[in-house]
C-alpha cells in the first residue's frame, strides 16, 4: 500500500469532529492536531489505485476545507509488485 | 529505537505534513534512523512555473519517493502532479538511444552517439556553408535547464552567428515580458510569492490558478481562510474552480478585458481612489505611440471606458466594474495574478500594461502584498529563456540584439571580435516555422519541447515540418512526443534530476536541481551533447570550454555581474545549501531580493537614491502608464462561426502529457480531450453531456465529446490541449501580438454541432 502524509484543513469549529472521525477511519494510520487551529496532519494508507478516491472521500467530509498532499511513497508497492496499480476510470461530471 | 521500514515511512509522511504546516524542518531523529538509510536529494518540480521545491528519495540508486521541500517557498506542499513525478522518472517509456531516419519519411532506427553527432554537425555545417547562418535555427524550451538554454543560445548566436534562437516561452510568456519591459523597463515581477501572505485583495485575471498553479492557489485560499476581510476578484469568461472562492467573479466576453480594466481605472479616478502622491512622482503617462502625456490626457482617454460603455462591450453588469475597482483600490494591499488568458492574445502586451496601470494609478505597488505578478507556465521559462536571453531578439541578462552597445558587451564577455553577433534579430517562433516551410531554414535543433503538438494552426506547422529539404533534430526524452513524427534525428537526453542544473521560477528564485539518479544507459546530459555538437560543427572550442553544467553556470553568473539581473552571489555551493535564492543577489553574503525597485530592498537601487522607488530600467526612472485602447481579437465570431473558442488546461495534465500521461492515476482522471459547453448553448443545439460533437473553425475540425456545465459563459466553448490524439491546436489561428509575437491561443471563432 502507498503511504501519504496529508494536511487536512478544516473550519475551526469542526476541527475536533473531523479529528475524531479521522482517528477511527480505517485508512488513516494516525492523525495529529497541528499548532494552527483548523489544521490536522495525518498518514493515509491505501493502494495506489485507490489513493485518489481516498483524497476525494476525505475532501467531501463535512467541515473539511481541503486536503493537501505533502508526502507520497509507493516504495512497498513497487518492491512487491514491480508496478503501481491503475485506479478505475470514472467519467467526471459537472452539473449543467 | 527499533522500527520497521514501514513505520519509518509513516513517520516520514507525518513529518512532511507537519513541516508543511509549521514550516519547521524535519525532526533530526528522522535522519538518525539507521534502518536502511534513504538519501534525499534536493530539486525542483519538473512541471509548472510555481517552482515547488522537492526532495527526491533515493534507495540503491533508484528514485522511490518524493516530498515537498519544507525549506522552499512551497513549505513542503506539492500538487498531485508533482507528488506523482517518480513514476514518470522511472517510466520505461524513454528514448534511450539516438535514432535517425535513413530516408525522409522512413522509420527511426537506433544509431550510436558518434554517428548521431557527426550527422547533426554535418547537416548544420552544410546548411551554413551553402545558404548562410540564417538557414539554421535552435528552438528551445522553458523546461531546459538554465545552463542548457544559455549554452545553446551562445553556440548559435556567437558560434554559428545566427540569431534564429527562439523557444516555447514565446508561446506563453512573451507578452508578459513585453508588458514588464514597456511598463517598468525591465522584465520579471517585482515581488515574490510571499506577497500572497500579505495581500488583502487578489485580482486574478486570465488565470485558472486552481488547475494551472495549484500550490499557489492553495496559498491564496489559505490567506483568505486565515484573514478576515481578504477579497478575491476573478475575471474570467469561464467559471472555473478558481472562481469558486471569489467574492466577485466577472465573466466578461472574451477579449474585452482591456475595456474592463480601463473602466476600472476610470472608476478609481472618478471616485478619487487614485494615489496622486504616487503617480505624481513615479509615473510617466504615455499615449499608445509612446508620446509623453499628462494625467489629464489619461482622464480624457478613459472617458470612452465609462462603466456603462465598458459594461456594454464586456457584456457584464455595470455594477461589477464599480465593485472591482473599489475593492482593488481601497484594499490595504492588492496583488494581481494573471497567466495565459492575458498573455496569449494579439493584444497581450497591452493587456499586461493595463494590469500594471491599475497598480500604478492606485499606488498598489512596490510594497508587501501590493504587486502585479505574472504567473509563469513552465518551470524555467524565466531563468533559462527570458533571463539567459534565449529568444531571437535577446542577449543574456536583459540585453537586446538591436542595441549595438549590448552586442559589444556580449562580444567582449564572450571573447569575440567586434561585429561577430549579427545585428538582425532572428525569427520568432511562428515565423521560424514558416521559414522552415518555405525552405529558408534548412536545419533546426529542437530541444525539450513539442512544437508539432503545441504550435497554433498546426496543419500549417506539420506541413512546414515535412519540407523535403529540411533537417530536424530533436532532443527529447519521451518517444510519444508528436514532434518525433517529424524528426530526422533524435537525441536521447538525461531527464530532470538525472543531471544537475538550475531552474528559475516565476518569483525570480533560482534553485538547483541536484543529480539524484543516473540516466538510463544511452542517455546523456544535454550540456554535453551541445558542447560536442558545437565542436564538431566548427564552433571555436574556446566558446564551449565547459566540462559540465556547473562550468556553464560559473560563466553565466559572471555575465550577470553589473546588470540588473546580477546573481553573481549564487555560487553553485551556495545553491546546493539553499532552497533557491531570489535575484538580484550580487554577492555571496546577499540574502536575495524580495522587492525590486525599492530603496533599501533592491541592491540595484543606490542606497542614497533621493526617491524611495526607482524604476531603473526606464530612462527617466519612472514607470510608464500606457493608454492602450480596447481592441478585439484577431478573429471574432460571425454568422458562420458564431461561438468563441478558447483553449484551457486541466489539473491532471501538464502541457502535452508526455509526462503526466505516464502516470496511471492522472491519465485515468482525464484520459482524453473534450469540448466544454454551456448548458443553455447545449440545450439550444440539442447537445447532451457526452455526445460526440464536431468543433469546427476556419482551419480544421475535430470530433470531441461534450462536457455540458455552467463553467463556460454562453457563446463560449473550451478545449484542453493535452491530448495527442486530438490535436486541438489545429483549430486555432497563428495571429500574433505585434510587439511580443505571442500567438492568440485564447480566442478564435468556431461552430459546434452534434456529430
Amino acid at each position: 500500500m502507498a503511504i501519504a502524509g496529508i494536511l487536512v484543513q478544516t473550519d475551526t469549529e469542526t476541527a475536533e469532529a473531523v479529528w475524531t472521525r479521522l482517528s477511527v477511519d480505517p485508512h488513516i494510520a494516525e492523525v495529529h492536531r497541528a499548532e494552527v487551529p483548523g489544521r490536522l496532519v495525518a498518514v493515509l494508507e491505501a493502494d495506489s489505485d485507490r489513493m485518489e478516491q481516498e483524497f476525494k472521500r476525505l475532501a467531501a467530509w463535512d467541515g473539511v476545507l481541503s486536503i493537501d498532499l505533502a508526502y507520497l511513497t509507493y516504495e512497498d508497492e513497487l518492491a512487491d509488485g514491480g508496478t503501481i496499480k491503475c485506479p478505475p476510470w470514472e467519467r467526471k461530471h459537472r452539473s449543467a | 529505537m527499533e522500527c520497521s521500514r514501514r513505520d519509518f515511512l509513516r513517520y516520514m509522511a507525518l513529518s512532511a505534513a507537519l513541516a508543511a504546516v509549521s514550516g519547521a524542518p524535519l525532526p533530526a531523529s528522522a535522519a538518525r534512523q539507521d534502518d536502511k538509510p534513504d538519501t534525499w536529494v534536493k530539486g525542483v518540480c519538473r512541471y509548472c512555473g510555481t517552482g515547488c521545491g522537492v526532495l527526491v528519495g533515493v534507495k540503491n540508486g533508484k528514485a522511490v519517493a518524493i516530498k515537498g521541500d519544507p525549506d522552499n517557498h512551497n513549505k513542503g506542499l506539492l500538487c498531485l502532479k508533482g507528488a506523482l513525478l517518480i513514476p514518470v522518472l522511472n517510466s520505461p517509456d524513454r528514448v534511450t538511444s539516438p535514432m535517425a531516419r535513413k530516408t525522409k519519411g522512413g522509420p527511426l532506427e537506433p544509431i550510436g552517439w558518434d554517428e548521431a553527432l557527426d550527422l547533426l554537425a554535418k547537416k548544420f555545417r552544410t546548411a551554413i556553408d551553402t545558404h548562410g547562418p540564417k538557414s539554421v535555427a535552435y528552438y528551445g524550451s522553458g523546461q531546459c535547464l538554465t545552463e542548457e538554454s544559455y549554452l545553446a543560445s551562445k553556440i548559435f548566436k556567437a558560434g554559428l552567428r545566427t540569431n534564429n534562437v527562439d523557444g516555447n516561452p514565446r508561446l506563453c510568456m512573451a507578452s508578459a515580458v513585453g508588458g514588464y519591459v514597456t511598463s517598468f523597463g525591465k522584465d520579471e515581477p517585482m515581488g515574490t510569492y510571499e506577497d500572497i501572505d500579505q495581500a488583502s485583495c487578489f485580482f486574478i485575471i486570465g488565470s485558472n490558478t486552481s488547475e494551472a498553479h495549484p500550490v499557489l492557489f492553495r496559498r491564496i485560499a489559505r490567506r483568505k481562510q486565515a484573514t478576515p476581510g481578504v477579497k478575491i476578484i476573478v475575471a474570467d469568461p469561464r467559471r472555473t474552480n478558481t472562481s469558486r472562492i471569489a467574492d466577485l467573479h466577472i465573466a466578461f466576453r472574451p477579449g474585452t478585458d482591456l475595456a474592463l480594466m480601463n473602466s476600472m481605472a476610470w472608476v478609481m479616478i472618478h471616485e478619487e481612489l487614485d494615489n496622486a502622491r504616487f503617480w505624481g512622482k513615479y509615473v510617466a503617462f504615455k499615449d499608445n505611440e509612446g508620446k509623453d502625456c499628462t494625467f489629464d490626457d489619461y482622464k480624457a482617454f478613459l472617458e470612452d471606458y465609462r462603466p456603462e460603455k465598458a459594461a456594454a462591450i464586456c457584456h457584464i453588469p455595470e455594477e461589477q466594474i464599480w465593485q472591482a475597482a473599489r475593492l482593488f483600490a481601497e484594499s490595504p494591499a492588492t496583488m494581481s495574478l494573471w497567466c495565459m488568458g492575458i498573455n496569449q492574445r494579439v493584444r497581450g502586451v497591452w493587456a499586461n500594461n493595463l494590469i500594471h496601470n491599475l497598480h500604478l494609478i492606485s499606488g498598489q505597488i512596490c510594497r508587501p502584498g501590493a504587486t502585479s505578478f505574472s504567473l509563469t507556465g513552465q518551470p524555467n521559462a524565466c531563468g533559462g529563456v527570458r533571463d539567459a536571453g534565449a529568444l531571437s531578439h535577446l542577449l543574456p541578462a536583459g540585453r537586446v540584439i538591436a542595441n549595438p552597445k549590448h552586442r559589444a558587451e556580449m562580444e567582449q564577455l564572450w571573447g569575440l571580435p567586434e561585429g561577430t553577433i549579427s545585428p538582425d534579430p532572428g525569427y520568432h517562433t511562428v515565423a521560424l516555422f514558416e521559414a522552415l516551410g518555405k525552405g529558408d531554414v534548412k536545419a533546426m535543433l529542437i530541444c525539450e519541447t513539442n512544437p508539432a503538438h503545441t504550435l497554433p494552426n498546426l496543419n500549417k506547422v506539420h506541413k512546414a515540418m515535412s519540407h523535403p529539404d529540411s533537417f530536424i533534430a530533436v532532443i527529447e526524452a519521451f518517444p510519444d512526443a508528436v514532434t518525433l513524427r517529424y524528426a530526422d534525428l533524435v537525441l536521447a537526453p538525461a531527464f530532470w534530476c538525472e543531471r544537475d542544473g538550475v531552474y528559475g521560477c516565476g518569483e525570480r528564485r533560482y534553485a538547483l536541481i541536484e543529480k539524484a539518479v543516473e540516466p538510463p544507459q544511452g542517455c546523456r546530459p544535454t550540456v554535453n551533447t551541445l558542447v560536442e555538437f558545437a565542436k564538431r560543427v566548427g564552433v571555436d572550442p574556446k566558446l564551449v570550454n565547459f566540462r559540465n553544467a556547473a562550468d556553464v553556470w560559473e560563466e553565466w553568473r559572471t555575465v550577470s555581474k553589473g546588470t540588473t539581473y546580477n546573481f553573481y552571489g549564487m555560487t553553485r555551493e551556495r545553491l546546493r545549501k539553499e532552497s533557491g535564492l531570489i535575484w538580484p543577489c550580487p554577492d555571496e553574503k546577499h540574502p536575495g531580493t524580495r522587492l525590486r525597485y525599492v530603496r533599501g530592498e533592491d541592491p540595484i537601487v543606490p542606497a542614497d537614491h533621493p526617491d524611495k522607488f526607482f524604476f531603473y530600467g526606464r530612462p527617466d526612472g519612472k514607470a510608464a502608464l500606457w493608454m492602450r485602447p480596447y481592441q478585439g481579437a484577431a478573429e471574432e465570431p460571425d454568422a458562420d462561426y458564431p461561438l468563441y473558442l478558447t483553449s484551457m488546461r486541466v489539473i491532471d495534465h501538464w502541457h502535452t502529457a508526455t509526462m503526466t500521461g505516464k502516470v496511471p492515476e492522472l491519465q485515468k482522471a482525464n484520459p482524453s480531450a473534450f469540448v466544454e459547453i454551456n448548458g443553455d448553448d447545449a440545450k439550444s443545439l440539442g447537445i447532451a453531456h457526452g455526445d460526440a460533437c464536431v468543433v469546427e473553425t476556419r482551419r480544421d475540425k475535430l470530433t470531441l465529446p461534450a462536457r455540458v456545465s455552467d463553467v463556460c459563459r454562453t457563446g463560449l466553448i473550451a478545449v484542453p490541449f493535452f491530448d495527442r490524439e486530438k490535436l486541438v491546436n489545429k483549430l486555432f489561428l497563428d495571429a500574433t501580438d505585434p510587439i511580443s509575437r505571442e500567438p492568440e491561443y485564447k480566442i478564435c471563432a468556431a461552430r459546434i454541432r452534434k456529430a
